[in-house]
Formats: C-alpha cells, structure tokens, sequence
C-alpha cells in the first residue's frame, strides 16, 4: 500500500514535459551569435553550390576591362587580363568550401574509426592503433601536405581533400580515444553491457551520442583549417592554379603584383572570405555544446544575469579588528539551559537566481548555537542544509544570494559581530579564526599537490605572522597529533593517505587556529562505518577538551541523534522541527520527522516495522503551496495545503521543541481532531 | 584453505519457503587483478589485487541475500563476477546447476536473460543524452527480438506500471537529469526487468538515494522477488538494512566471506569479530549505551594480504594460529557459520570465545549492563 501511494506521489511530482526537438531548434537560435554563425556558414555553403551557375562572366574569360575597381559591370572589379573577380570569387567559393568539409568529413570519419575502436577494445588493438596514430603525429605535416600537394598538383580538390585528411586524423583520434577510454568505465556503459547489449550497438548508441560535442568542434576546426590549407597551397602555387578557388585569386594577386599596384580588391574578398567564414564556424562550434547536451539545454544556473545580480548586493567594509593572539581558554561543558550564545542566526534566505525565477533554497531559517554545544542538521537532498551551510561561512557563489536575515557571532570576550556584512579582510580574519569549515570530500578539499604538513603550515603563516619557523612546526605536529594522525606522516601527499586519514588531516585544518565554532557538512558520508565511528569518537574528544561548537550537517539521523545536543530536522528549505537530540529521538513532533525515524533500519531490539515516507522530496523550484510536506503528510488535512505553518513552541516532556506543523498551531487549545493526529502516529 | 561452502541458511530455510535448489551459486570464486606499474618489479611476476578470494556463495529462488562490507571488501567485484562482466580467476559459476563457460556474444546475452545487474548510482547507470524510452526501447528489443515498436511500447508501459511509475508516458520521453535518483532507480529496475531474470544482482541500490524514499524501492525489489520467484543478491554496506531486507546476510571482508547465516542470527549474534565490528561501528541511537568494540588499525592491503586470516591484524582476539593458518569455515548451531579460528576446539579458542562473548553481550541490545570495550 505505502508503495502504491509513493508512486501516486511521484507521478504528480513528475517534472513539466520535455522540450520537443522542433523548440530545440528554435532554442537554437535564440543565442544570437550562434544564430550569425549559422546562416553566414549557410550563405557559404549554398553560394559554393549554386555559385557557378549565377556568376555573371566566365572566372577565366579575359575581356579589355583590365584592372579596374568594382563597378556596376564588374562589382569586385577585375584582374590584369579582365577577368571578373566576383565571378571567380563564387567558382572559388565551391572549391574551398568543398575541400573544407570534404576533408572534414574524411578526417572526422577516420578518428572516429580509429579514436573509438581503439579506446573500447583496448588491449593490442588498442596499442597497435594508438603507434598508428602517434606516427602520424609526429611526421611533419606542413612538409609533408607541400610534398604531397607537388606530386598530385592535377588530380584538383580531392588531391587536397586527401592530403588535409591523411596529415590531420591523427590528433582527433587521440582526443576520441581518451574520450572513449573514459566513458567506457561509466556506470550506463556498464549497465548496458550487463543488459547482453552487442558492443557495436553500445558505440553507436551510448559512445558515440556522448561525444558528439568533440566530434562536432572538431569537425567544424577541420573544416577552418583545411579551408586555410588549401589557401596557403594555392597560394604558394603547388595546386593546379587554373582551377579557381580563393588561393588561387591570391596566387595570381601576388603574381601580378596586385599589392604593389594598389589593386586592393583583387586580394582584400577572398581574405575576406576566408576570415569570415573561420569566424562563422567558430560561432557554431560555441553554440553546439548547448545544443547537444540535454543538461545544458535548460541552462540557467550560472549565467552572467545571476552572477550580477549577486555582486549588486555590496557589503560595507569595516576596519579589520585585530587577531587574538593568545590560545582561547577552554569553555565550561555544555548544558541544556545555557543561554551563552556564539552563533545566532536570524530569517536568514538563500536564493538562487535563475532563468526561471529566483528559488529560495534556505527560507526564514533561524537558529541559535550555544558555547560547546553540537548543533545537527539534518535534511535530505535539496532541503537546503549545505547552503545553508555555505551562508553562514559566506561561502556561497553565485547564483546563490543572501536575500535576507542575519548572522551574528559572539566572540569569548563578548563582542558581537555581523558576518553577513565584514569585507573581505575582515571575512579572511573570521574564517579559520574564529570558525572553520569541514567538506564532505576531503579530496577535493585538500590540495593534491601539497603535503598535509605544508598545508597546516598554509594557514599558520596566513593567520599567524608572528610564528616563527620552529613555533609552525611544533604547532603541525600538536594537531596532527591531535587528530591521531602520526607525525611522519606530515610529508605525505593527500593521495597517499587513506580516506579516513585524509579527512583527520582536514579536520586538523580546521582546528589550526583554535576556532570556536566548526561547521562540517557531511564529514564522514563518504567513508565507512567502522573508520566513521573513530573519526566521530575523535571529534567528540576534542570538542569536550577544547571546548569549541559545532554545526554537524548530515543526512544520516541515526548519526545526529547519537552526537548532537539539538537536533534541527530541515525538509524543502525550511527547519521543520528543533529539538534536543534524546527528546526528539523519543518524541519526534513534525509527521516528517517520525517518517525519517521510521525509515532507518535498526540493529537493536525487535525488527520493528518500517513505515518510511511516501512520495520524494519536493522540487525547490515548484514547491507545494502550504506547508511543503504536505503532499507526503500522513496526517495532513485540508488546511495544510493552503497556511504556511511557523514554527510553533510546544512545551512539555524533555524540554521545549519547535515544530513547524499545524497540528501545533493550536498548541494552548487543544483541538481533540489534531490531538488525535499529534499522538496517533508516534 | 578450505573448501567449506558457506550457503546460509537457505537450505534450511529460516522462514519463507522450503528452498530448494539454488540457481545461481558462486563455487570457490576467485577474482585477481593484475596491478599495472611503470616499473617492472625486480623478481618474481606481476603483482596482482586478489580481490575476490575463494569465495562460495548461492542464491534461492524467492530469496533475497544479502553482502555485506566495507569498501574494498570485494563485494561489487563479486556481483560484477556473478554477472560476467569480468572472467574468473579460479572457481566456477553455476547457473541452474550447470557450470557457466565464459561466454562472449549470443551465448552471454542467454545469460544475461537470466541474471541481471542493478548498479548503485541510478544518475550515472543511464545514458545522458538518451531519453528514457530509448533506454527502455533498447533493452526491450534485445530481450523481446522481432516486437514492433508498438509491442515495446506495451511492454515498457506495462513494466512501468508494475514499478509504479504511472502515467507511463510521464516519464519515458525524459531525459535521465529530469527525473529525481528515486524515479531513475525505478526504471534501472524496469530496464532488469526487460529480461524476466531469474536472478537480480543488486548493487547498493538504494546507497545513493535519500532515506525517506530508500524503503519504497527496497520493498519494490522485495515485492518483484517474491512475485517471479526471482533470486536477489543485495550488495550493500549497510548491515542493518540486510537485517530488515535479506533472509540470508553473507559478510565479506577483504575478498572473503568471513561470516554468513539468516540475517537475524549474523546480525544478532555476530560470530565473527569483524562482523561484531560493523555492528558496533553502525549509528543506531536504539542501542544507546551499547558496548563498544575498539577497532585497531585499518582494511589490509589487497596486493599483499596478511598471511593467515585476512582480519587478525585488526582482531584483538587473535591468536598465534590466526597469523598463519586460514580459517576454514565453522559451522554455528542454526544455518550461521563464520571463518574464524575462535570456533575451533581447542582450549584456547575455547578461552578466547569466551572473552568475546563477554565483551560483545548487549551488542544489539543496548540496555545490558555496559560490558568493558573490547581491547588487548
């Protein structure tokens, strides 16, 4: 039954129809440099096709007009023996635009081949094709396309055509190797061969539509520079220079002595040509990417628009304050009624802003931290808990923007500062200072190309001019030693350390300044159980010896509930529910909250029954009206789809809790129907 | 080493059915790669990852079973052996009762009518410029050959409708990105279902998906299995969604199966001291209070495994025998059975057993009396 209700759910969640082929199109041509590109390339292509047929004159006809300027007779005038110079331009138009997408085709079609084969068979076919295509690399393709061209000077276009191509296929192969070799290790590839899916299928279907980008630009480059090619071999005269093509306008140009002469019309169309139409080529190859991407199609997320959007909203600078010098004395442990506040946030909004509209990713969110205190965070994808904590280290990028609310942070001597509004200078002192910041992927977090001490020692000499040389070091092996990380390992690069290593070193990176407050967004999601447990107990240790705070943001509630003081649930960008951890474990309020207790397997006590939540997580961009869970609510009832609900006190049990939830809304009356909702489902 | 077959307790069913011939099995499996390095190494050949070792392992029909481990434990590579994407070291596969012969070509694409894969990250398993029902349309036509375009439009429809995704036609002219990870997974298991297999080989299917929408999909997997009577292979890292989901949960580390039973009995009466590990390692706030194993050191390397048993560096009951003689499998009262020299007769294993059980009283219960952790 539960199952048959998500699905329901999930169907109405179902996003809005997809873009039909034929707005693709007309997608396309909305960007209008894209667009310019594309019709002057159409321009060229038809005029090489019906070219000869409207030329006014024949291009080798002599007549009297000699070396005269453009005229209504002649409109880009004519050469030393009278020939009309348009009329060779368009004959010219057919031959450099037929060796230039001719030899693309050929070229493109030879390192698709050789690229593609290569990169899924691996092996000795692999290695054998990839020798082919670093001799051919490596031979010196400018000497080579003139000797080439010398021997076929009459076999006309295809001559060129095969030259371009047996000089140029080597490079793009290379490219569509590496592409191919990768993609074959992803997860689609992988499931369609377990499907029994034929290996040429999987290259036609699922290799080469993923890399229809390369091949496009480079097919588009070919066609630029086989275009250019043939113009510096007719040029240089080493083609048959009776065949009419732009070089060989500039080969008799030069010839003449057109420079020398003054005859600028003779050369200045066909560069022209040449520039105009590399340029037409480029424009498409930029806009072809977006074309072919299904994902970039609805593009909107960082785009210039959102990005000035954000550096509008300017902070005033302040001076910077000074730095505390001396190690901060360790705070009295933490206590349930503590009113020692270090971190107030109040209404904060995070928007993004995007094609579509702005979309509120963290929406009135308030909260206090109190000195020592863990403070957990718990949401799902797209509950906002990683912007949120990207808001509150001012951390956020573009489009991400701080619409409203504040962040006041309350230093050990009782000053109170604005985070929200510091400068730059100031923001670089508050940060590792006063409060430093634990990534989910300490991979990426960490610079691969330092070792772990040099790193520490990074934000020493930053924030600690003073330290002398023998102080840093000392320091580095204090909190590597801190961390349980062993000091010779200081000299290890990230990547020599295992995962669990790495995110100790991290955390040693955070607590180099001696913070007092540490926000860490999924610490140890991605390392396992037994190596989370012993990261867990370490932060645990240090946060009771040197007494700072912590934000701990984690998907994982049975993770939470077992470290944290107070518990804030956040579900579509809101906080849904606040509580101490051992109240909420018991008592969980919001209808949500007891859906994600009752999703978590246990390993203690009797198999209870797991009920789970029906439905998936709301969409930030099409959010429900009224409360945001409510489509999910197994309690839900008619109001809930029309009022917003605030997040109401609820008195009584192991203290006070919030909940943002109607049931509560009438939390002093007593409403038996919602009475009934409140306990019926604990 | 011992060629003990370590089953769990299929044969003797805890529950369901009365099992009866396996029909796919996993026989003394044995999976090396070969390390590529730059450098020859001076004497002796090529380094290898011995990644799967020696390991025997059968589904049921009707059954789910679980694997359980740690990253790095082999358990993937396992399933990816189990569905033939990569050759065996040593060992067989039997399908049916019949041993498989590698195969390539028509004679793999039999098979994998027969046994299908269901990989973790729904977002990466699906072509990106593919839509959906050209995805679906594909498997359709491989597994349905000489439907029209019509009868695979039937079909797909009516798989998506047993995985609940309706309106059918919602969802297949997406795009992989428009869609949300739980909807994805869904089709990743119409896409399976395209086979009618008789084994599904699942690969944390749900560790990449919330956790308020991980149980819908668990329960549509278990709903398929019981309804075609299909095995599963459940490959997670979770070892309390094995309790809740799989009958049988084998555990693997470091390339064996060091433990293996009915899932309550493996996950309430842990034999073996890596399993007991996992579970005390787990976040569960059901079990406040509960003893804590202390875990020393970290997974071995796989290019050079410890001599003996695989887990005694780590193990702090281990004992000189651990350090050179592999463990053969032990069988526990009930179907349950685990790789561990603590269960041999002898009086020190005898003594050794029952300082462990001692130290991991109230495991999963939580309300006993705190024992002293674990140590040396």
């Amino acid at each position: 039954m539960a199952v048959q209700a998500a699905a329901v759910a999930e169907a109405d969640a179902a996003p809005e129809a997809s873009v039909s082929p034929s707005r693709l199109w007309l997608r396309l041509l909305r960007s209008p440099l894209t667009c310019t590109g594309l019709v002057i390339t159409v321009v060229f292509l038809v005029l090489g096709v019906i070219g000869p047929w409207i030329a006014p004159y024949d291009p080798s006809s002599v007549s009297h007009a000699v070396t005269e300027g453009p005229s209504g007779a002649h409109l880009l005038g004519t050469t030393q023996n009278g020939q009309d110079l348009f009329s060779q331009m368009l004959y010219g138009a057919r031959a450099s635009v037929l060796v230039g997408f001719g030899s693309a085709v050929v070229t493109t079609v030879l390192s698709v081949l050789v690229g593609v084969t290569a990169g899924y068979l691996g092996g000795l076919g692999d290695e054998l094709l990839s020798l082919l295509a670093n001799v051919f690399l490596v031979l010196p393709s400018l000497p080579l396309t003139i000797i080439l061209a010398a021997y076929l000077p009459h076999s006309g276009s295809l001559g060129i055509i095969l030259v371009i191509s047996v000089t140029g296929w080597a490079w793009g192969a290379r490219v569509l190797r590496a592409q191919t070799l990768s993609l074959r290790k992803r997860d689609f590839v992988e499931a369609a061969r377990a499907t029994g899916e034929r290996t040429s299928r999987i290259i036609l279907k699922d290799i080469l539509p993923n890399q229809v980008a390369v091949i496009a630009a480079s097919f588009l480059g070919t066609v630029t520079a086989a275009i250019l090619t043939q113009a510096s071999l007719a040029f240089l005269g080493l083609t048959d220079v009776t065949q009419w093509s732009w070089g060989t306008i500039l080969y008799w140009a030069q010839v003449n002595s057109a420079l020398l002469t003054g005859a600028w019309w003779w050369f200045v169309p066909a560069g022209l040509a040449i520039a105009l139409l590399g340029t037409a080529l480029s424009l498409v190859n930029f806009g072809i990417d977006e074309f072919i991407n299904p994902r970039l199609r609805q593009a909107g997320i960082g785009t210039k628009k959102a990005q000035r959007a954000q550096v509008a909203g300017h902070r005033t600078r302040r001076p910077r304050r000074t730095a505390r010098t001396g190690p901060r004395p360790p705070a009295a442990p933490f206590t349930p009624d503590s009113t020692d506040v270090v971190l107030d946030v109040r209404d904060l909004r995070v928007e993004y802003a995007g094609e579509g509209g702005r979309v509120r990713a963290v929406d009135d969110v308030s909260f206090t931290l109190r000195r020592g205190e863990v403070l957990g965070i718990a949401g799902e994808s797209g509950s906002g808990k990683s912007t949120l904590a990207y808001a509150i280290t001012r951390l956020h990028k573009p489009p991400a923007e701080v619409s409203n609310g504040e962040v006041r942070y309350t230093a050990a001597d009782g000053t109170t500062v604005d985070v929200l509004s510091m400068g730059d200078d100031e923001l670089r002192g508050f940060r590792w200072e006063e409060l430093s910041i634990v990534f989910q992927s300490a991979m990426h977090a960490l610079n691969p190309i330092m070792r772990i001490g040099a790193q520490i020692e990074d934000v020493l000499t930053a924030h600690r001019p003073h330290m002398s040389a023998q102080e840093r070091a000392a320091r580095i092996v204090e909190l590597l030693g801190i961390v349980g990380i062993p000091a010779d390992r200081a000299d290890s690069y990230p990547h020599e350390l295992s995962g669990g290593m790495r995110q100790r070193a991290m955390i040693a990176v955070g607590l180099a300044l001696d913070p007092e407050i540490i926000v860490m967004d999924e610490p140890t999601t991605a390392l396992d159980v037994v190596i989370q447990r012993q990261i867990i107990a370490k932060i645990m240790e240090l946060k009771d010896t040197l007494g700072f705070s912590v934000v701990f943001i984690t998907h994982d509630l049975s993770l939470l509930i077992e470290l944290s003081d107070t518990i804030a649930v956040m579900y579509g960008g809101r906080i849904v529910e606040m509580a101490a951890a051992a109240d909420f474990y018991h008592r969980p309020r919001h209808p949500y909250s007891r859906g994600l207790l009752a999703s978590f397997p246990t390993l203690g006590g009797p198999r209870r029954e797991l009920t789970g939540i029906v439905g998936s997580p709301p969409d930030l961009r099409r959010m429900p009206s009224g409360c945001a869970f409510s489509p999910r609510c197994p309690v839900a009832f008619e109001d809930c789809s029309a009022r917003e609900p605030a997040l109401y006190r609820i008195e009584g049990g192991g203290g006070a809790a919030r909940a943002a939830c109607l049931l509560y809304a009438d939390a002093g009356g007593g409403g038996t129907e919602h009475e009934l909702a409140r306990g019926g489902t604990q | 080493m011992s060629d003990d077959e370590i089953t769990g307790g299929g044969r003797r069913g805890t529950g369901g059915r009365p099992a009866d011939e396996p029909v796919l099995e996993a026989v003394g499996v044995t999976k090396r790669f070969p390390v590529r390095s730059v450098v020859p190494r001076r004497g002796g050949g090529r380094r290898m990852v011995h990644a799967v070792e020696n390991v025997s392992l059968s589904l049921y029909p009707g059954r789910i079973t679980a694997l359980v481990g740690e990253s790095g434990s082999g358990k993937s590579t396992l399933a990816r052996l189990l569905a033939q994407l990569h050759p065996l070291t040593g060992g067989e596969i039997r399908l049916h009762g019949r041993p498989v012969r590698p195969a390539r070509g028509r004679a793999f694409r039999a098979y994998t009518r027969e046994v299908q894969l269901i990989l973790q990250d729904p977002f990466a398993s699906f072509n990106p410029v593919a839509t959906v029902a050209s995805t679906l349309r594909r498997a359709v036509a491989l597994h349905h050959p000489g439907t029209s375009r019509g009868e695979q439009d039937a079909v797909i429809d009516d798989l998506l409708r047993q995985i609940n995704l309706v309106p059918a036609r919602q969802f297949t002219e997406k795009y992989p990105h428009e869609l949300s990870g739980g909807q994805l997974q869904r089709i990743s298991i119409a896409r399976a279902l395209t086979a009618s297999p008789a084994v599904f080989l699942a690969d944390e299917p749900v560790s990449s998906l919330d956790v308020s929408i991980r149980l819908g999909i668990l329960n549509l997997l278990r709903r398929l299995t019981e309804e075609r009577n299909a095995a599963m292979l459940y490959v997670t890292h979770d070892i309390a969604s094995a309790r809740y989901f799989a009958a049988d949960t084998a555990v693997m580390y470091a390339g064996e199966v060091v433990e293996s039973g009915p899932s309550e009995a493996v996950t309430q009466r842990a034999a073996h001291p890596y399993t007991q590990l996992l579970i005390s390692s787990a976040p569960d706030p059901s079990r406040a209070g509960a003893p804590r194993v202390r875990d020393i050191g970290q997974p071995p390397s796989l290019i050079d495994p410890p001599a003996g048993c695989r887990f005694h560096p780590r193990c702090p009951f281990a004992m000189d025998r651990c350090t050179r003689e592999a463990p053969p499998a032990f069988d526990l009262p009930g179907g349950h059975a685990a790789r561990c020299w603590l269960y041999a007769d002898t009086p020190e294993a005898r003594t050794r057993r029952a300082q462990n059980a001692d130290a991991v009283a109230g495991l999963t219960t939580g309300s006993a009396t705190p024992a002293e952790p674990a140590g040396q």
